[in-house]
């Protein structure tokens, strides 16, 4: 286990405005990063799983609740980036769901499998007031 | 007697007439009240008004007339409504109902009726001709541009063969001959008749306006830098003189800007070389703006001034003559007027009226996050993005491939040299425009993609579905490319 060298937490009202917010934080959060050996694409990837879960997070989730919350927070530590993501929709199980038909070229349900490419290990739970979608990323190459 | 006479003005009154007491019954009427209503004279009387005009349901808005007039005890309300006799006839009232108070307690109410079906039928039918007739001069003027635009097209390419042929034979011919002086005039003329259609067909080629609401000063901004520019080049001097107040104003910021441009250029022109002044007023008033123009300079000829907004027309030695009716256009585009007064002599002011919002859905600038620029080159339309494409724009390039499909345009680039994020909510809708456009034969190619951007399309293979070139131009030719027209 390494130390945690920032630690971010950011919550907003289930709506688009907060889109680009959460983006721009994102890419702050990755310029504090020191590794020498961080790829150069490392901030680019984390800015598109952002915002694809945190779109996930404001329109897809299942809640009509309009005054819902998402939370967001980031955790740097020496060797790798933790993003999560909370929503108060119903969830969904992660298992279930199905890759893209590329051959097919749908118009969305691209989001997961962005997620989960660009980033290393992704999890999603559900839980009683809030799920969370917890997305890792080294800052060497895995492997 | 007394009596018998009002009972008989009553009874022919023109306009039908009830009146109803305040428990809701209908204590009076006359014969044209029956007529129009469709009840016969004499099952009205003693009726509950309820009785005859609740039950059948469809009379809402007639009873509501008169629900308003007891409830609220008004004077006076008037009110045109649908009315649906019982024969199934529907007719157009016009209502006047009144409360009437006596001494204490309220008496009634007296319900006037007038029969306006016919009046309302012709006020519609006027309506509809009206619509027709701005979509019939809408259609002429799209086809006049497409005209134009062809002729511009057909046009370009052997002036461009003249002018070199003639330049290379001018080269090689012995100079100060009548041979060389012709070629020269060949040359100068075939150079003047590329400008002339170039001017076409930028006229031709208007983009629509894409309003957004700016600061008044940005407009001031623009106002000084191009009489400053202007004035310099053409060793003036112009003492400008700007009057502002702070607010925002909605217009096409490249488009008014254009227009406003060719305004500012005339008016240095037309300066005398001694100081010059320009007077610039831009005051909203009620919902417009107005911007007024004044110089000092020499003015136009009275004989000139009904021609200064035709085409081709032009005073001076060098110039097309599509600037002033370029910008007519532009500012009628904007749903607003320019006009001309000038005084020989004297000098020229030229104003512009437009509305002040046009649009609810003006955004204000910055608060997008992705403008769209188009262009229109031959039959491709090129659209130029800059900013992020995401959920947050997704809509608005939809809505804009809609509205060019919509106007035929079916070719459509979509530049993305400026953007410099795109997610997989943003390059769906690019999808989703891909198979509107495909549906009715046309086709979307992609240019310039960044390196991010392009890991992304790669990343949810959409390389496959668009063509994909490293630039704009390149993009464009591929279309020309297509068919039996291919050059090259």
């Amino acid at each position: 286990m390494s130390a945690t060298a920032l630690e971010l937490t950011l919550h907003f009202l289930r709506k688009l405005d907060y889109l680009h917010l959460t983006a721009g934080v994102a890419r702050l959060v990755c310029e504090t990063i020191k590794e020498p050996a961080l790829p150069g694409n490392f901030a680019d990837e984390v800015e598109l799983a952002v915002s694809e879960a945190c779109t996930n997070a404001i329109r897809h989730v299942a809640g009509d609740d309009e005054l819902g919350r998402v939370g967001i927070s980031f955790q740097v530590s020496e060797t790798h980036l933790v993003v999560e993501v909370k929503d108060q929709g119903t969830g969904f199980d992660i298992d279930e769901v199905p890759l893209p038909e590329f051959d097919k070229h749908p118009e969305g349900g691209y989001g997961l499998y962005i997620i989960r490419t660009v980033m290393d290990e992704v999890q999603y739970l559900k839980g009683e007031e809030f799920n969370t979608l917890t997305m890792k990323k080294y800052f060497k190459k895995q492997g | 007697m007394e009596s018998i006479i009002i009972q008989n003005i009553f009874e022919n009154l023109p306009v039908g007439l009830l009146v109803i007491d305040p428990r809701g019954e209908i204590i009076l009427t006359n014969t044209s009240a029956s007529r129009i209503l469709g009840y016969p004279g004499e099952a009205i009387p003693g009726k509950g008004w309820a009785d005859l005009f609740m039950l059948t349901g469809e009379n809402d808005a007639f009873n509501q007339v008169i629900v308003d007039v007891i409830w609220n005890q008004q004077l006076n309300l008037h009110r045109t409504v649908p009315y649906f006799r019982p024969d199934g006839e529907v007719l157009q009232l016009s209502i006047t109902s009144s409360f009437i108070r006596g001494d204490q307690e309220p008496v009634g109410i007296v319900v006037l009726l007038n029969d306006v079906t016919e009046i309302h039928a012709l006020h519609l039918q006027e309506t509809t001709i009206l619509e027709e007739k701005t979509r019939l001069q809408r259609e002429r003027t799209e086809s006049l541009n497409k005209l134009a635009m062809a002729v511009a097209h057909q046009l370009r390419n052997p002036t461009t063969a003249i002018g070199g042929f003639a330049a290379i034979m001018l080269k090689k011919a012995e100079p100060d001959t009548t041979a060389s002086r012709y070629l020269q005039n060949i040359v100068s003329s075939t150079r003047r008749l590329e400008d002339v259609v170039r001017s076409v067909h930028d006229y031709a080629s208007l983009p629509a306006v894409a309003l957004r609401k700016i600061p008044v000063s940005r407009l001031n901004d623009m106002i000084q830098q191009r009489v400053r520019e202007k004035a310099v080049e053409l060793s003036r001097k112009a003492n400008l003189i700007i009057e502002t107040e702070g607010f925002d104003v909605e217009v096409d910021p490249k488009l008014f800007g254009e227009a406003l441009n060719e305004i500012l250029e005339n008016a240095v022109e037309a300066l005398h070389s001694g100081e010059g002044v320009i007077e610039v007023s831009v005051s909203p008033k009620e919902n417009s703006l107005l911007l007024v123009i004044q110089d000092n300079g020499i003015g136009i000829a009275n004989e000139d001034l009904p021609y200064v907004f035709d085409p081709f027309f032009t005073t001076k030695a060098v110039g097309v003559g599509m600037g002033l009716c370029r910008a007519r256009r532009i500012i009628a585009e904007h749903h607003g007027d320019l006009w001309i007064e000038s005084i020989s002599g004297f000098g020229t002011k030229a104003m512009i009226r437009v509305p002040r919002t046009l649009s609810s859905a003006a955004a204000t600038e910055g608060e997008r996050s992705m403008e769209i620029v188009d262009e229109i080159i031959g039959k491709v339309t090129v659209l130029t993005l800059k900013g992020r494409l995401d959920s947050t724009s997704a809509t608005g390039l939809q809505d804009k491939v809609k509205a060019c499909a919509k106007n035929g345009r079916i070719h459509l680039v979509v530049d993305l040299a400026e953007v410099d994020f795109v997610d997989s909510s943003g390059l769906g809708s690019l999808v989703a425009c891909l198979r509107s456009v495909n549906k009715l034969g046309g086709d979307i190619r992609i240019a310039a993609l960044q390196d991010r951007v392009r890991a992304v399309f790669e990343l949810i293979r959409l390389h496959h579905i668009f063509e994909i070139f490293d630039g704009a131009a390149m993009a464009t030719t591929s279309f020309h490319g297509v068919g039996k027209d291919a050059k090259k």
